[in-house]
């Protein structure tokens, strides 16, 4: 009333403009909400296109679920579809993976983020990021080179196609994962709990276990979800090591172990395999493959149920004294810092002997004609064609997956109810461990033929986006979660709501992650061969750039990489399969940079003082 | 600059500092400064700010962000420790508490007990009851006692902070370097921390860092000031 | 635009009973009837990916008019002599592209829902073929062969294996013979690596080993793996002892290390491919709906012509001319 008075000259306009205390607040933000559950919804959509086609495939024909899990024999032409012996072996390559590379992956993780001076860190941890990049044939490729014969020196037998060589190849494929995202979630923790913890006198072991592990724990277990979903997904590298060999059971204890140095199969690389081509679109054989990729996405669901259990708070009854043994301390830290070094070593020395082999094999890239001429038939001429397509799939796919990835793994992170995030949590790595050939499949079902896009770069990439989105959504949420609790008890104590909160709070400190998760789920999908196939890409004389969305077709790397490396005899094809995955492995290294730039510049140099 | 000769002379001297100095390269940001911490005593750390202080505090127990470093001698229960490379065992001699109050996940007894445990082999009793002690001397015993197992993140900034304190305490170490303890807090807070840091008096070897000279006042029985430029002289008080 | 195009249209092919449905690009009319009552479900998938689909077709309408070149498709074992086939083309103003998806089958099938208008396949139609796409008219040019060989390590036919007979073959494949001493080699172990089902090689071995019959499931042999692609599979024999696999003859060349074994004493050479008398060959085709016209036929021709048939050997497989045709 008194404003009026004072002020009767002046419209009205201006009292409208100038808010109450508690009306307007500027910039509710309620977008948030709108963008945040389209990527939960777009999470869902995969799942349930997935789920779908395969329900739509198993009910095409009669699957005999008891056969598909218990019986071993699989043998279409004879009509026996029994899916244990791959069960089997998805499960023992899996667990192989995660017992090698998870060790070695947070010892190493924690070395860079601990105890390296930041000028060495920093570009080792873009080298080790890097490594996540390189396309999964090229891991196969050098599988095939090096682990093979390891495997067959180590078990005595012949050819080293085996489960073991699966495990080891799938270890170091995701390993590099679980580096760079356990490096960001260390990264997340306020340098105050180091110096606290230092400033008790506390060695940097007991400070790592005391002060900075229990912060980082969450986004480093979401790196190893990653890791696994990745393991679970994989197909080409592990088919080119596993042996493919159908039916295989160890049949005692003792026999287990030396099962482990034989040929096997699992649901991936079975249904990565020519065989959902070979089956038609309905009919027992094909209900009992759709039944195996049911199998999977339960098996994945079911791995991260396990993965995730226990994130909910422990409850502990009565003040007990918890007790660490304080017994050679010295010693005990001088001992943990060598071998975390030493798990640094791996990583590093498996990135210069890919480097190595790469630059070795691959001549053909360091030529910058390579990178500017189209190619010339199956196998002369440069690839500018392949690599332009491959930046059109990835600059697409990224587009599309950044926001519905970030939104997702908002939520994710957000939800109060931990029941909620766990569910979505599962869903999502469900949808990263799907193998990339059933997306492919989907996509070609339901994009290329039912929408009649025909064969279209914007289905390829479309395609790609389930492949990247739960990177980018459990990244983001692994940080949402390492959140010091202040900064979020500060925000909603300046009145802030929830959407607000996210905009101003949630979003500014979790986008390094987000960035990570993205360049890795980019990694991933640019390596990716199989959906392009079915979707994208052909193997000659797509144009360089498409002109429209319905048959439109380009030519990416991953596929040309995989047409010359498998069937071509001709030498000057296997140096331009090469010379094309080194050009590949140097356009994510240059996106990676790229991002790692922007990444530092916003992180800044960690320093202790406040 | 007559301290040079009292530093090792003075056994009841816990900490002699001479010709402390902190440098980036070849650059000195602070320093040099000389002082000591008679055994018992508790000094005031004072200056304008930028003139360096937590960088000292720091500098005295090697926690230097990465690429600055030490240069001058520091002596430490008669022990010369600087400048050779930092030990995690000096730490729990002479701990800093830092400005913020940081409190780790987990119970209140967690928190109290987040140094002990790794420094000391002793029985569970045995630790309760330092912990007790350390608690008591801090003043938030009375406060905690019968929620000891109640997450530590529950505690009011003032009592985090007093947390922060019996964490150092529990330790037994020979002298506490506090950064600003109370610079983080509301005025109601800061009485409850000050009455803290005044019953340490005598019977602890206390640094206070303060830029409130009506606090060293307070807490103080001897005051060393840092200038901006590159001199630090002992005012007694 | 060239003249030979089909007209604008996409193909909605009916999965169950592999018919195709026309549909325009700007009205979607009969999609709906498509959808029976026993479809609904997903169909109602399908209606929300259609609305989607027509808003996209909308936006690209425009830009449609790009479907301008021959599609051809299918088998790995081709595509290279196909690629660079159309390469040479590209300068003569043809626009052709290259794809290799789901193999010889996968091209068949698509040439079959006339998604493509030439499939390349390495293994002659079938019968199933025929009967799955009642509607079409395929007619098959083969452009050359490939020789498949059953390929063992110099180790082992140096230790004495000179030749195998078919049910040595059988046994080797089917693991009952684990040693090579057993068919007069060495004393090492036999490790199979056989290609993974659908592979032109591997249907060579079958209908060599087991004439029309059904071969039986895999050994329960822990000296067994399955590999894929030509290069995979002579990288495999290469490193591994006492090894063997059916490869193309081709793919040996130049590789000491590997020897492919006579058949009832019949070496695959050339003469013996050529008269016929080596057993296991297999003819390299383009496939097509109907006789080839304008451009398809232009491309056919090319390849059958004696610069184009130049491109078998450079890629590991006999000219017509070797085969005798």
């Amino acid at each position: 009333m008194s404003l009026t008075l004072e002020r009767p000259a002046k419209a009205p306009g201006t009292t409208a403009t100038r808010p109450p205390e508690k009306g307007g607040r500027p910039g509710r933000a309620r977008w948030v909400w709108g963008w945040a559950y389209s990527g939960v919804l777009s999470v869902a959509l995969a799942l349930v296109v997935l789920v779908g086609y395969l329900a739509d495939g198993i009910a095409s024909g009669t699957v005999d679920w008891g056969a598909l899990l218990t019986d071993s024999v699989w043998s279409p032409g004879n009509l026996a579809f029994g899916g244990l012996a791959m069960i089997y072996g998805s499960a023992v390559v899996c667990v192989l993976a995660l017992v090698l590379a998870v060790p070695v992956g947070w010892a190493a993780a924690i070395a860079l983020s601990e105890y390296l001076p930041p000028r060495l860190a920093k570009p080792l941890r873009l080298s080790i990021e890097l490594l996540a990049a390189v396309p999964s044939i090229v891991y196969g490729l050098i599988g095939i080179m090096v682990i093979r014969p390891f495997v067959a020196g180590l078990g005595d037998v012949p050819g080293g196609d085996s489960i073991l060589a699966a495990g080891i190849v799938l270890a170091v494929m995701i390993m590099p994962t679980i580096v760079a995202v356990s490096v960001d979630a260390l990264a997340a923790v306020p340098g105050r709990y180091r110096e606290a913890a230092y400033s008790l006198g506390l060695t940097r072991r007991e400070v790592v276990r005391s002060a900075v592990l229990p912060q980082a724990r969450s986004g480093m277990r979401a790196g190893v979800l990653l890791g696994l979903a990745r393991a679970l997904g994989e197909a080409i590298a592990v088919f080119m090591v596993i042996g493919r060999a159908d039916g295989r059971l160890p049949e005692s204890f003792g026999d287990f172990f030396s099962s482990l140095v034989r040929p096997g199969q699992t649901l991936t690389t079975k249904l990565a395999g020519p065989e959902p081509m070979l089956a038609g679109t309905s009919g027992p054989y094909f209900a009992a493959l759709c039944g195996l990729g049911i199998i999977l996405l339960a098996l994945v669901a079911a791995a991260t149920v396990w993965g995730t259990r226990g994130t909910s708070a422990r409850v502990r009854r009565g003040p007990r004294v918890r007790r660490t043994s304080a017994w050679m301390r010295g010693p005990k830290d001088r001992l943990t810092t060598a071998v975390r070094y030493g798990a640094l070593l791996l990583p590093t020395a498996l990135l210069l002997g890919m480097l190595g082999i790469l630059l070795a094999r691959g001549g053909a890239a360091l030529n910058p004609a390579f990178w500017f001429t189209p190619s010339a038939g199956a196998a002369d001429g440069g690839i500018r064609d392949q690599i332009v397509g491959t930046l059109l799939l990835l600059a697409t796919t990224a587009l599309i997956a950044l926001p519905l990835g970030y939104g997702a793994g908002i939520v994710i992170g957000t939800r109060a109810s931990a029941k909620t995030s766990r569910i979505l949590e599962t869903l999502t790595v469900a949808v990263g461990g799907t193998p990339t050939i059933l997306l492919g499949l989907a996509g070609y079902v339901l994009l290329c033929t039912t929408m009649g896009w025909g064969r279209s770069w914007l289905a390829g990439a479309v395609v790609l986006v389930p492949v990247v989105v739960p990177v980018v959504a459990l990244t983001t949420a692994g940080r949402v979660r390492g959140m010091p609790g202040e900064l979020t008890e500060s925000a909603l104590a300046l009145g802030l709501t929830r959407s607000q909160y996210i905009r101003s709070v949630v979003i500014p400190y979790t986008w390094p992650a987000t960035l990570t998760g993205l360049l890795l789920g980019l990694a991933r999908a640019a390596g990716e061969t199989a959906p392009l196939i079915f979707t994208a890409t052909v193997f000659f004389g797509a144009p360089a750039l498409p002109t429209g969305i319905v048959n439109a077709p380009v030519q990416a790397l991953p596929t040309h990489i995989f047409t010359l490396s498998q069937d071509s005899g001709a030498p000057e094809a296997i140096a331009q399969a090469w010379g094309s995955a080194l050009v590949l492995v140097l356009i994510t290294a240059g996106l990676l940079t790229l991002a790692v730039f922007l990444r530092n510049r916003f992180e800044g140099a960690r320093r202790w003082t406040t | 600059m007559d301290n040079v000769k009292t530093g090792n002379a003075h056994p009841q001297n816990v900490i002699a500092v001479r010709d402390l100095r902190v440098l980036d390269g070849k650059k000195t940001l602070v320093g040099p400064v000389t002082f000591e911490l008679p055994a018992g005593s508790t000094t005031g750390l004072c200056g304008p700010s930028g003139a360096g202080k937590s960088t000292v505090l720091r500098a005295l127990v090697d926690l230097l962000p990465h690429g600055l470093r030490r240069d001058g001698e520091v002596d430490v229960q008669g022990r010369t420790i600087c400048c050779g490379k930092g030990d995690a065992s000096l730490r729990s001699t002479v701990v800093l508490v830092p400005q913020t109050p940081v409190v780790f996940g987990g119970s209140i007894m967690d928190n109290a007990l987040f140094g002990l445990r790794h420094l000391v082999r002793a029985s569970r009793t045995e630790m309760r009851d330092r912990m007790e002690k350390a608690l008591r001397e801090s003043g938030l015993w009375n406060e905690v006692r019968d929620r000891l197992d109640t997450p530590a993140q529950s505690l009011s900034n003032g009592q985090r902070q007093r947390l922060c304190l019996a964490r150092a305490l529990a330790l037994e170490p020979a002298a506490l370097l506090l950064d600003e303890p109370t610079s983080a807090l509301d005025e109601r807070s800061r009485d409850t921390v000050e009455e803290s840091v005044a019953a340490l008096r005598g019977n602890r070897t206390v640094l206070l860092v303060s830029h409130d000279p009506g606090q060293v006042e307070r807490l103080c029985d001897r005051t060393v000031r840092l200038e901006l430029p590159e001199t630090a002289s002992l005012v007694p008080a | 635009m060239s003249e030979q195009l089909p007209p604008v249209s996409f193909f909605l092919p009916h999965h169950r009973k592999g018919t195709a449905m026309s549909v325009t690009s700007t009205t979607f009319r009969s999609t709906v009837p498509a959808f029976t009552s026993r479809r609904m479900r997903q169909g109602a998938a399908a209606s929300a990916g259609l609305v989607l689909a027509a808003v996209l077709t909308g936006c690209a309408g425009a830009a449609k008019a790009d479907t301008g070149a021959l599609q051809a498709s299918g088998s790995t074992t081709v595509a290279p002599v196909a690629s660079d086939a159309a390469e040479a083309l590209k300068s003569k103003g043809l626009n052709i592209t290259v794809a290799t998806q789901g193999g010889s089958a996968g091209g068949i099938s698509q040439l079959g829902t006339g998604q493509i208008e030439i499939a390349l396949s390495s293994k002659p139609l079938s019968d199933k073929d025929s009967k799955a796409y009642p509607d079409a008219d395929f007619v098959t040019t083969q452009i050359g062969a490939d020789a498949v060989g059953v390929i063992i390590t110099k180790e082992v036919a140096d230790g004495g294996v000179k030749s195998l007979s078919k049910a040595q073959v059988q046994g080797l494949f089917e693991g009952k013979i684990t040693n090579w001493k057993e068919v007069g080699g060495p004393d090492l172990q036999v490790f199979v690596y056989d290609k993974e089902p659908g592979r032109g090689t591997r249907e060579v071995l079958d209908k060599f080993v087991y004439g029309k019959g059904e071969p039986p499931a895999p050994p329960q042999s822990a000296n067994y793996a399955v590999v894929g692609g030509n290069t995979e599979t002579r990288n495999k024999l290469k490193s591994t002892r006492g090894s063997i696999a059916p490869l193309s003859t081709g793919f040996i060349d130049g590789h000491p290390d590997l020897v492919a074994v006579p058949l009832d004493g019949i070496a695959p050479s050339l003469e013996n491919v050529a008269s016929g008398k080596y057993p296991m060959t297999r003819p390299l085709y383009m496939i097509t709906n109907g006789q080839p016209k304008g451009a398809a036929k232009q491309y056919i021709d090319y390849i059958l012509s004696a610069e184009g048939q130049k491109l078998l050997p450079k890629h590991g497989y006999l000219t017509r001319q070797q085969m005798g045709l």
